[in-house]
């Protein structure tokens, strides 16, 4: 059942850069597609941004859940066939949301960009998948809980909150910007963050070879992430007319991330410590690492640009896309590919087709999006400095242009790699039959 | 004492920790959504919030079919950026608005006060249709897909942004 969900996350991932890829154009090709309405910018971007959160990240996460939770609980999934049915439900609800928008059909919201037959659809999948996992940790074999568990339970009952009061319509005007980032913020603190630290949870002590270092920090990060994660949103309102106080109380909660993240690092850090060998044997590994890193970029960077003086300069620039990218192409991603380049050798029961090519795709997918992210951060302070100096807006627009260049490079990087992955993920499924002709490169 | 808590912590049964997770996520919310919905109660109409004639509505609606809210941003802040841009917003401003339209990225210009700042309903039409033509160097897609109608109303709403 987790291959079902990863298959149709590699599906989409590889649509959905493409679709960012395409939209990119659009910054030096604004002709790319005139007179097309579905390719319009503005058409391509809810595409993109909603697809990847619930098509790729989302669908892989839950791929990721299904696999470890028989081996945390030492029996296997309650009724599997929920979340068969969910899954349909759930890529109903994706292509539903992703032709809609493209139509035209859309809630104007961000991260709630799309209309509300997909809204009732997700929560359809959502909570049977809830109904089930909490079946399967209830059915348990093994008495010891692991943290994964704690992480895995929490995220369901936050993002089931979540995402009902965030797709409510019964708000307007300032009260809907407020509900606006409730939802938007906390899709990535308390759905994919959490969710994806229970994945890491499990990895870093399995891939490592090196049990977990502190169980009891692990679950003063938990505790803390769910108290101040869900009080961050307002903090993308700092200067506007919402309540002052509001706007300050989201800093103080964004600074009080620190203690989560830094338990969290600290704590995959002991499973690391002395195990540098593992980068060398197992392909996960490195991507733990690498989530590692951009976890810590990501979570030093948000409550910093949180603050109003930093804000101030930052807000509306291209330095918030290049925070995006960081936390989920980053963070949320490499946590990811480190689940699924473990995950498919243990479910394929034989080793992956390539460790070379999971390596080509590795430094691509390094290289890519880090000079995303340099080259958006950039873009950013340059917007910031241009808007203060009092110059026409247009000069900000043509200033950028090189930076928009480079931005589809690094997307074209991400995307090769990408495919490539998804080869090597199919290969190993479907091996060649035939023997190899004399001579062929060997695939180790 | 910290390390009992601590030790207790880590004793929670699962239904306790669902529990748990539930209070202080409740918190969160009472805290940054309802109560603030509560203060946020008595706004009233103010600074340039009016209501939306039925054209106007309708371009209304298709800024926000057209996604131009992704690149262009409606709020003024008291910031240095946006001196030049007129008077900051005031929470009576987005009175009429569902969707609201704040926006979070400023890839073009802001259009919080546009209706002031550009009060040619034939530039507005004509950048819709042309933008390079009108500002050189703009990456704005052309909109000559919309109808005449849809144009028009999509302009007489961002002239009545004012």
């Amino acid at each position: 059942m987790a291959m079902r969900y990863i298959t149709w996350s590699l599906i989409w991932v590889a649509i959905l850069m493409g679709v960012g890829l395409v939209a990119s154009a659009q910054f030096f090709w604004p002709e790319l597609w005139r007179g097309i309405p579905y390719m319009s910018f503005g058409r391509l971007r809810p595409v993109h941004s909603q697809g990847i959160l619930y098509g790729w990240l989302s669908l892989a996460m839950i791929g990721g859940w299904l696999y470890i939770l028989p081996r945390l609980t030492r029996s296997p999934l309650y009724r599997p066939d929920i979340a068969r049915r969910a899954l349909f439900v759930w890529n109903l609800a994706l292509v539903f949301g992703m032709l809609g928008v493209m139509a035209g059909l859309t809630q104007g919201y961000e991260y709630g960009d799309w209309l509300w037959p997909s809204d009732i659809l997700f929560v359809i999948a959502l909570f049977t998948l809830a109904y089930q996992l909490v079946q399967s940790v209830r059915m348990r074999r093994e008495q010891t809980v692991y943290v994964s568990i704690w992480y895995m339970l929490g995220t369901l009952v936050w993002f089931s909150g979540v995402y009902l009061i965030g797709n409510t319509p019964l708000f307007s005007g300032m009260n809907q910007m407020n509900v606006n980032w409730f939802i938007g913020h906390s899709i990535v603190g308390l759905w994919f963050t959490t969710g994806i630290l229970a994945l890491a949870y499990y990895l870093f002590p399995k891939v490592f070879g090196q049990p977990i270092w502190s169980h009891r920090l692990s679950l003063i990060g938990f505790w803390f992430i769910g108290t101040f994660y869900i009080q961050n949103g307002p903090h993308h309102l700092l200067f506007s007319p919402m309540m002052y106080w509001l706007q300050s109380w989201s800093i103080v909660a964004s600074i009080f991330l620190f203690i989560p993240v830094w338990a969290v690092l600290a704590n995959f850090w002991g499973s690391v410590r002395g195990r540098w060998q593992a980068v060398s044997t197992e392909p996960s590994a490195r991507w733990l690492l690498t989530g590692w890193a951009f976890y810590f970029l990501t979570c030093l960077q948000g409550p910093l640009q949180a603050l109003r003086s930093v804000n101030a300069y930052t807000h509306f620039s291209h330095w918030v896309v290049g925070h995006a990218h960081l936390a989920l192409l980053g963070f949320a991603s490499a946590f990811l590919y480190a689940a699924i380049y473990y995950i498919v050798p243990h479910v394929a029961h034989r080793p992956l087709f390539s460790r070379r090519l999971a390596a080509v795709h590795y430094w691509l997918y390094l290289v890519g999006t880090s000079f995303m992210v340099i080259d958006l951060t950039a873009a950013g302070l340059i917007q910031g400095a241009i808007w203060r100096t009092g110059l026409p807006f247009i000069a900000s627009v043509i200033e950028l242009q090189p930076y928009w260049v480079l931005r589809s490079w690094t997307g074209i990087l991400v995307l090769a790699g990408q495919l490539i992955m998804t080869y090597n993920v199919w290969r190993t499924f479907h091996p060649a039959r035939v023997a190899r002709p004399l001579g062929a490169a060997s695939a180790e | 004492m910290i390390r009992r808590v601590l030790r207790r912590l880590g004793e929670m049964p699962l239904w306790l920790v669902v529990i748990g997770a539930a209070s202080v996520f409740t918190f969160g919310v009472y805290v940054t959504v309802v109560w603030p919905a509560f203060q946020m109660a008595p706004i009233t109409p103010e600074g340039r919030a009016h209501p939306y004639t039925a054209v106007e509505n309708t371009g209304r609606l298709i800024y926000f079919r057209e996604g131009c809210w992704y690149c262009h941003t409606q709020q003024v802040r008291p910031v240095a950026a946006d001196r030049a841009l007129g008077p900051p917003a005031l929470p009576g401003d987005y009175y009429y608005d569902v969707p609201q339209p704040m926006g979070t990225e400023r890839t073009g210009p802001d259009l919080f006060h546009v209706g002031s700042r550009i009060p040619s309903y034939i530039w507005l039409k004509d950048h819709l249709v042309n933008p390079q033509k009108e500002v050189p160097g703009s990456v704005m897609p052309s909109y000559s897909y919309l109808s005449v109608g849809d144009q028009d109303a999509l302009v007489r709403y961002l002239l009545s942004l004012r």
